[in-house]
């Protein structure tokens, strides 16, 4: 995995998340900030910052991301979502559509 | 898949009331959530039926639209925290058949309420209405087949802001419309089953809006022109004039008049103008004479079932035949030479039900050159599926053979007709059909075969059939069929059935002895999920819950002590504010 | 599968199959961080572990999503 196939997600509290660009882009919003050059400042650097995001959540989303991959693929697991989780989840999720 | 993980936590969110107890504490949280997500977790809740009323409380600062029809259980204390919820706009309490009209009193608290749906709530009496009254935002109401008087009715002049009125099934009198004549907005107005009559329906051309109107089961005979009416519904009256009066004629595209009487066909249809007519249902009416059916060029619906039309009348079907997508014959007398009379005429055809008639075979080879057709209905008919052809040395023709023409046949029933089994097998080639339904004693094992290779095919019903254990054992389903419906198949056992099921479990399967459902999917329930992702959409143009600067709570003006009490007793046994779960930090260096 | 990589504020998603040995990881590592593959220190943080490079990670128990913790030798 290159440095340039990667991008860089950081939390509210300003912790980093490298994850490859294929699994960022599950995320229609990261897609759109990614595919549409020029629109965003963060595209140049391949750093997306989430000052709404915690990150806790931030982290459960790019395991989602992973997940949601996997499950492309065909290997169907369960993608476990502790409750006590579920509405900072529900709502980053809807920001970032996916 | 659009929003999935949203949908993963509305599935986790709402397991069981355990995870319940794990969010709900989450007070700022909640607050946060944008109203769409309110909408749906809330509703899945109702769907899961783990909501219970102190619930209801942690929504009451972003949930804009409750739906909670058919739940028994919605009472007083339900409606005592729902009158909390500030930014509501949509409310939906139809058939809570337990709601009573002193339940109501929260609601008129409500200001930001521009919809209600009070439907078949029994007990809802003109005291209800009285509730209602300081809501002047209202634009919809509806209030069918509750207890609501005709005194109970003249109370809504108030509501100025009526759009929608549903008074269905009420006793509404002519008095009462009359007093209503203020609502200048209105645009829908149902009133089935009133007390309306002829000089009740001089009134109606006060409401200079309207679009829409029932008028069902009411002894109205004429109908005066409305100038912005399209859609009427005037089944099972007794029908002199419509819609009379020469300035600006009403652009009518809707008419259901089912079950009516005609005093006079040529009267009743005289003033209607027809330019716009694409909707008409005249099923199971006293028509006999269709002459007006000849002026409806723009025409795509039209249910003639039960009604007297015969084969000489269809020519007039055939020459307004070029935009009908929708005809419906059944119960007529309508035969195989009637059918033939629209071949040709009818390009978009796609929906023709022929059923409980004395169609045959030969009018399969008519039915063939009707190119858009997607669904036929030929139950109850007097199709074989073979036509004996004069001579001694002519073989029997399979007349289902001719349907291989048709590109989108999506659906074909043939309950109850005489098709022999060895006359289907012509579907066998049938490519685009998705549902197929067969009903008789004569079907075999062999049936099943025909279907295998159907590759499109997802319900299957066949009924009444002779079909074995060993036959169901040995079928290889279409990998498409998701439904197969056995019902009256008297050999198969249980045993063979669930043992079917089990090698095929996405498959439904309805027989007496079972009824299997499919096995769960990740995202089981799509209807609700679709619903939820169409709201998201809408709910895009106004992401933010708007925040006034103090609530002015309306209940203060009722001096109704108990409910008071009631509502802040439960208040205090909620948890208390601001006591935000703080999370583990999984983060390790 | 993937494993994340943790190092002081930053979380590395590795993608990766239970045949690969740890120094197939820390090469991976090394052209996201440029630090010479010796230089880099990979402990399981489940068990505290510190991962052999020659071991693979069925070997070393490393599963899907397990937090591996990264230190660098000063130089």
């Amino acid at each position: 995995m290159r440095k340039e196939e990667t991008v860089k997600l950081i939390s509210a509290e300003g912790f980093e998340f490298v994850i490859h660009k294929d699994a960022a882009m599950v995320s229609q919003t990261i897609r759109n900030m990614l595919t549409s050059p020029g629109s965003f400042a963060e595209t140049e650097h391949g750093e997306v910052t989430f000052p709404e995001i915690s990150t806790t959540i931030l982290e459960k989303i790019c395991k989602y991301f992973y997940w949601n991959l996997q499950y492309a693929s065909g290997k169907q697991t369960e993608f476990h979502i502790e409750p006590e989780l579920v509405l900072e989840l529900m709502m980053a999720a809807n920001y970032l559509h996916t | 898949m659009e929003n999935q993980l949203v949908e993963l936590c509305l599935q986790a969110a709402s397991v069981s009331r355990d995870s319940i107890e794990k969010w709900r504490r989450q007070r700022r949280t909640l607050e946060r959530l944008p109203s769409q997500l309110a909408d749906s977790l809330l509703r899945r809740l109702i769907s899961r039926r783990i909501l219970f009323p102190s619930l209801l409380e942690l929504f009451k600062h972003n949930v804009e639209e409750l739906d909670l029809r058919g739940e028994s259980s919605v009472d007083a204390e339900w409606i005592a925290y729902i009158g909390a919820f500030r930014y509501l706009r949509s409310l939906n309490l139809s058939d809570c058949r337990r709601l009573t009209t002193s339940a109501l009193w929260p609601i008129a608290g409500l200001e930001s309420l521009r919809e209600l749906d009070l439907s078949r709530c029994s007990k809802v009496t003109d005291a209800g209405i009285r509730h209602l009254l300081t809501i002047t935002t209202l634009e919809k109401l509806c209030i069918s087949e509750t207890g609501v008087s005709a005194n109970g009715v003249m109370l809504l002049s108030s509501l100025r802001n009526l759009s929608v009125l549903d008074l269905g099934g009420l006793p509404v009198t002519d008095l009462a419309l009359s007093s209503l004549q203020v609502l200048t907005k209105l645009q829908y107005l149902d009133l089935w089953g009133s007390k309306i009559t002829d000089k009740g329906a001089a009134f109606l051309q006060m409401f200079p809006n309207l679009s829409f109107l029932n008028l069902a089961w009411t002894s109205v005979t004429k109908l005066p022109n409305l100038s912005s009416l399209e859609c009427l519904n005037m089944s099972n009256c007794t029908i002199n004039t419509l819609l009379e009066g020469d300035n600006n004629k009403a652009p009518l595209t809707k008419l259901i008049v089912s079950g009516a009487t005609f005093g006079d066909e040529f009267e009743a249809f005289h003033y209607i103008e027809t330019t716009f007519l694409t909707f008409l249902d005249v099923s199971n009416s006293s028509l006999h004479r269709f002459y007006f059916l000849s002026h409806l060029n723009s025409l795509e619906h039209l249910d003639l079932s039960r009604s007297m039309i015969g084969d000489d009348s269809l020519e007039l079907i055939a020459c307004i035949g070029v935009n009908l997508k929708y005809l419906n014959l059944s119960h007529t007398r309508v035969s195989s030479a009637g059918v033939k009379t629209l071949t040709g005429h009818v390009p978009n055809l796609e929906f023709l039900s022929v059923s409980h008639t004395s169609v045959d075979d030969v009018a399969i080879s008519y039915m063939s050159m009707m190119p858009s057709v997607k669904v036929i209905d030929l139950s109850s008919t007097n199709i074989k599926g073979v036509i004996h052809q004069v001579g001694p040395e002519s073989d029997p023709v399979l007349s289902l053979s001719a349907l291989q023409s048709l590109q989108h046949l999506g659906r074909l029933n043939l309950v109850d007709t005489q098709v022999t089994e060895a006359a289907l097998y012509p579907l066998e080639n049938l490519q685009e059909l998705r549902e197929l339904s067969i009903k008789s004693v004569s079907l075999t094992d062999i049936s099943f075969n025909y279907t295998s290779s159907m590759p499109k095919l997802t319900n299957l019903r066949i009924h009444d059939g002779v079909l074995t254990n060993s036959g169901l054992n040995s079928y290889k389903p279409p990998l498409t069929l998701r439904m197969m419906d056995l019902r009256g198949c008297w050999l198969l056992t249980e045993d063979a059935i669930l043992s079917f099921c089990k090698t095929h479990p996405h498959i439904e399967v309805r027989h007496e002895l079972v009824h299997i459902y499919p096995s769960k999917q990740i995202v089981s329930n799509s209807a609700s999920s679709s619903r939820s992702t169409l709201k998201a959409s809408q709910a895009k143009q106004k992401p933010e819950v708007p925040v006034l600067p103090c609530f002015l709570d309306q209940r203060l003006k009722y001096s109704r002590e108990e409910l008071l009490a009631l509502q802040y007793s439960s208040v205090s046994c909620a948890p208390p504010h601001d006591r935000d779960v703080v999370l583990p930090n999984t983060q390790s260096d | 599968m993937y494993i994340r990589v943790k190092r002081s504020k930053t979380t590395y998603f590795i993608q990766c199959e239970p045949t690969e040995t740890s120094l197939d990881i820390k090469q991976k590592l090394h052209d996201l961080i440029d630090q010479p593959v010796s230089d880099q220190r990979l402990i399981l943080v489940s068990t505290g572990e510190v991962l052999e490079d020659s071991k693979s990670l069925a070997d070393l128990k490393v599963e899907n999503d397990a937090v591996v913790a990264l230190t660098l030798r000063k130089g």
